[in-house]
Parts: structure tokens; sequence; C-alpha cells
């Protein structure tokens, strides 16, 4: 089990940043919980979502490319650490136990 | 431990004759302690018979720390590290409060009860933040980080506080009750993010929309008046006060960066000294990554026409703007203005007042441009 986030970082600005898209793409995260957080609300230049993910393997980290890689105007990183955002576009099984490791619940 | 000496006792001496008199009373097992008043056993005696009871050393809860607390932020001084800095934050925030390592730690008797919220909005904060605990009664941590590059936040998914270091030559304010900007020093934005974002998370308060609208936020207001309560508190007058969604610009932050010393007459970025230069390829890095939206306005100083000084005001704004677009092009300016020298308050050639400003904001209400 590990609890991974994902920050969504506007690719212009934040006003391109769609917290409706990037809900309707995590609801389709059916076998994990995924939560989404408007962290705008708190000053932060992006949004974010918490995905608890029961096995991490290559085949998470591919699903997981599979459904936030094409959001239009925003560019998904998976936080392994504190000021360490890695582009979800190179997400693997040793990225997603790090992130897991990084921020238990 | 001596037989006839309790612990109370041996504390008592230790405070009126130091500890060699205890050290001397209590034998040489004590000093193999280092001066520290041992424990007394009580052995079989009932705890409640015994005024030294076996018990466990008080667990001192220390909820704050300070991310990577010996690095030296790029453009610091030596020997100034983020513990150093952030420790300035919070004495400017709390006289109490002082970081020690990488913890946030308050003076003794400042926080007597955890959890306790004391009168004082300030301090009451951090020793709200100091205490927290979960469900099991585990400590919460929450991370100061001092960045350079980001705008200041808070983030409940990783329990962090992101504030600059005060030498990234980006400065933070926001719009105030009367329409104007004021300028923050940076120990109040941390309270902003600390007592006014964190906090909230904690108490489970923090509202979680509606999102942004028309430019700001709704939900921001109920941070922004606690802190006003700390402004208050801090002396800074209403006026100076942040506004809230029903006042002008909805009482949105912005980033400043200024860029100055201009030669009399020129608005070619190429002839900035250096340092001023420079600040150009911060202004880059912090739009990149904040990914926020400008307003440049360019000033003058007093001397010449005034047809010329809103002429040479306009045109720096515009080279600015041309040098960063060429560096950035996903940068967007929402205005690029030229304001003569309306804000220059000195007469004669002032290098200082000319310059451009750029203001950056994450929500468009911080835009000039806001009706």
């Amino acid at each position: 089990m590990a609890r991974v986030v994902l920050r969504f970082r506007a690719v212009e600005t934040v006003a391109d940043l769609d917290l409706a898209a990037v809900t309707e793409h995590a609801e389709r995260l059916g076998r994990w919980q995924a939560e989404v957080f408007d962290t705008r609300l708190s000053d932060a230049p992006y949004v974010s979502v918490v995905v608890t993910i029961a096995d991490v393997d290559d085949e998470a980290a591919e699903e997981l490319r599979g459904t936030f890689l094409d959001l239009p105007g925003m560019t998904p990183y998976v936080l392994g650490a504190i000021g360490d955002e890695v582009p979800l576009e190179r997400a693997d099984t040793a990225l997603l136990e790090t992130a897991g490791r990084a921020f238990p619940a | 431990m001596h037989p006839g000496l309790t612990a109370r006792t041996a504390a008592m001496l230790q405070r009126t004759a130091g500890n060699a008199a205890v050290t001397r009373l209590l034998g040489s097992a004590h000093r193999r302690t280092g001066g520290i008043v041992p424990v007394q056993r009580c052995g079989a005696v009932p705890q409640e018979e015994c005024p030294c009871h076996d018990a466990k050393p008080p667990v001192v809860q220390r909820a704050i720390e300070v991310h990577d607390p010996g690095t030296t932020p790029a453009g610091a001084p030596a020997g100034t590290t983020n513990a150093t800095i952030v420790d300035g934050y919070v004495k400017a925030l709390c006289t109490d409060f002082t970081v020690s390592g990488a913890k946030v730690v308050p003076a003794a008797g400042v926080c007597p009860v955890p959890g306790a919220v004391k009168a004082v909005v300030s301090c009451g904060c951090l020793c709200t933040m100091h205490s927290l605990k979960d469900s099991t009664g585990a400590p919460v941590v929450w991370k100061i980080v001092v960045d350079d590059k980001d705008w200041p936040h808070t983030d409940d998914t990783t329990k962090t506080v992101t504030v600059h270091s005060g030498f990234s030559n980006v400065e933070f304010g926001a719009w105030n009750k009367g329409s104007r900007r004021t300028m923050y020093q940076n120990w109040l934005v941390l309270a902003h993010e600390m007592c006014g974002h964190a906090a909230l998370f904690a108490a489970g308060t923090h509202p979680v929309g509606p999102p942004p609208s028309h430019g700001g936020r709704p939900s921001h207001d109920p941070t922004v008046r606690i802190e006003n309560q700390i402004a208050a508190e801090h002396g800074i007058s209403p006026a100076d006060q942040r506004g809230l969604f029903a006042d002008p610009h909805h009482g949105e932050s912005f980033a400043r960066i200024v860029i100055a010393d201009f030669p009399s007459g020129s608005a070619s970025v190429a002839a900035l000294p250096a340092a001023e230069s420079a600040k150009l390829a911060i202004a880059k890095t912090f739009m990149s990554t904040a990914g926020v939206e400008v307003d440049v306005i360019g000033h003058s100083d007093q001397p010449g026409t005034a047809a010329g000084k809103s002429r040479i005001s306009r045109a720096r704004a515009a080279s600015v703007k041309a040098d960063l677009e060429g560096r950035i092009a996903t940068a967007r300016f929402i205005a690029v203005r030229g304001v003569s020298s309306a804000e220059c308050a000195t007469a004669g050639p002032q290098p200082s007042c000319r310059k451009v400003e750029l203001f950056m904001y994450i929500m468009r209400g911080a835009s000039v441009t806001h009706p």
C-alpha cells in the first residue's frame, strides 16, 4: 500500500489549471482510492491528487501515466520528496515506492 | 540518590546552591551523570506515596520542523541557513519561539498545555501547531520549506508550508482594504501560511471550496481574517491590512521583482547593471515554476517633461516584457504600462526611480487591470 502525491502544474499559468478535468480523470482510477485537493485555496500554484495504490509495480505506474498524461494545459508530477517533483511520464516502480515512503498517511 | 534527598529537594538545592552542592552531597555516583539531578527510584513504594516516582521524562512535542535546516539559500551570506532564516521569521511572529536544530520550539512555559491556544493569536497559533497529535497520539509534524523558486503556499497533502528566504529578490504583498498594494515582510508570509492555512487544516476547518472565481477566492477570507489579527497584534494599521474577497482586488497577493538603475533616458535592459540584469533571470525562473501572470509597470524619475517621462516609463516596461518573452515564451503579460514619475517622491536624478516593477500573481484579481 502506497500513498502517492501527484501535483498538476500549469504548462503556462495557474489560470489554466482545470480542477474538474483532474477530478474526472481521477475518478477513472476505479480500483484505487484517489482524493483530489484544490491546493490553490491554500495559495499553491497547483492542484493535487493523492492516490492510494494497493500494489506498486510497473503496471500501476503505467495506469497512472495513462490516466493523467493527456490533461491539456497541465503537467503532472510525482512528488518523490519535498522539493523533488518528477514528471509523471518518468514514473516507474522505484519512483512510486520512493513516493509512497515520502508522505505516508 | 542520597537516601534523605528527594528529587524535589535536590532540584531546589540545585537551583539555590548550584550543581556542585548537589554533587558534593550525592557523591561520585552523581558526578557520572553530568550534574543532572537523577531520578530517585521508589522501588516497592507505591507511586502515590512516593514524591519522586519513576516517572518517564516529559515528552516534548516538536511538531514544526525546518526542512533542510543546514542549507544556505542562493544569495544568502555565509552562515545563513534555512534554520537561521526561519528562526528570524518565527521570532518576529512570536518572540517566545525559536528554532533549535531543525525544530521550532517554545520557551519553557509558553505552551503549558498541549494544544492550548493562547489569547495572543500569533503565539497561540504556534502553540497549537507545536502540539498537534493524530488520533493515535503521535505528533503531527508540519515542515517549513524555504524555496525561492516557488510561490509561498501551504500543502496539507504533504504537511508543508513553503516560504522564501529573503534573499530571492522576490518580495511579497497583497492588496489592502483601501485598494492599495501593501508589501509584506517574510515573517508575515509565514504567519499567513502557518496560522492562516496550516492551522485551519490541522483543526479540520480549512475551506475546501468553492474553486477560485472572478480572479479570487471567497474561501480565502477565514485565512485573511487570521492574518489581519496577527497583523494587528504587531501594530500594522487597519488601513494596511489585507482586503477580503469583497474588497478591491479580492485582497489577493502578488510577488514583486524590482529592476532598477536604468541609465537616465534609457530603456535598454542591456544597459542595466549586472545585479539588476540578473533579476530578469530570477523572474524567468520564478515565472516558470509558479505559473504566474504578470503586470509590468515602468517608472521614471522626476527630471524631464511630462511627455518624455511618460514615454520612457512605457518604453522601460516594454523593454523588460520583450526581454522576458525572449526568455520564457509562456509568460502571460496582463498589463504593460508606464506611470511616469508618479511614484518617485524625490526630486532630481534618482536611479532607484528609473525602474520596472514586475507584479506577478496566481489569481487574476491581483492584476492592476482587475475591476
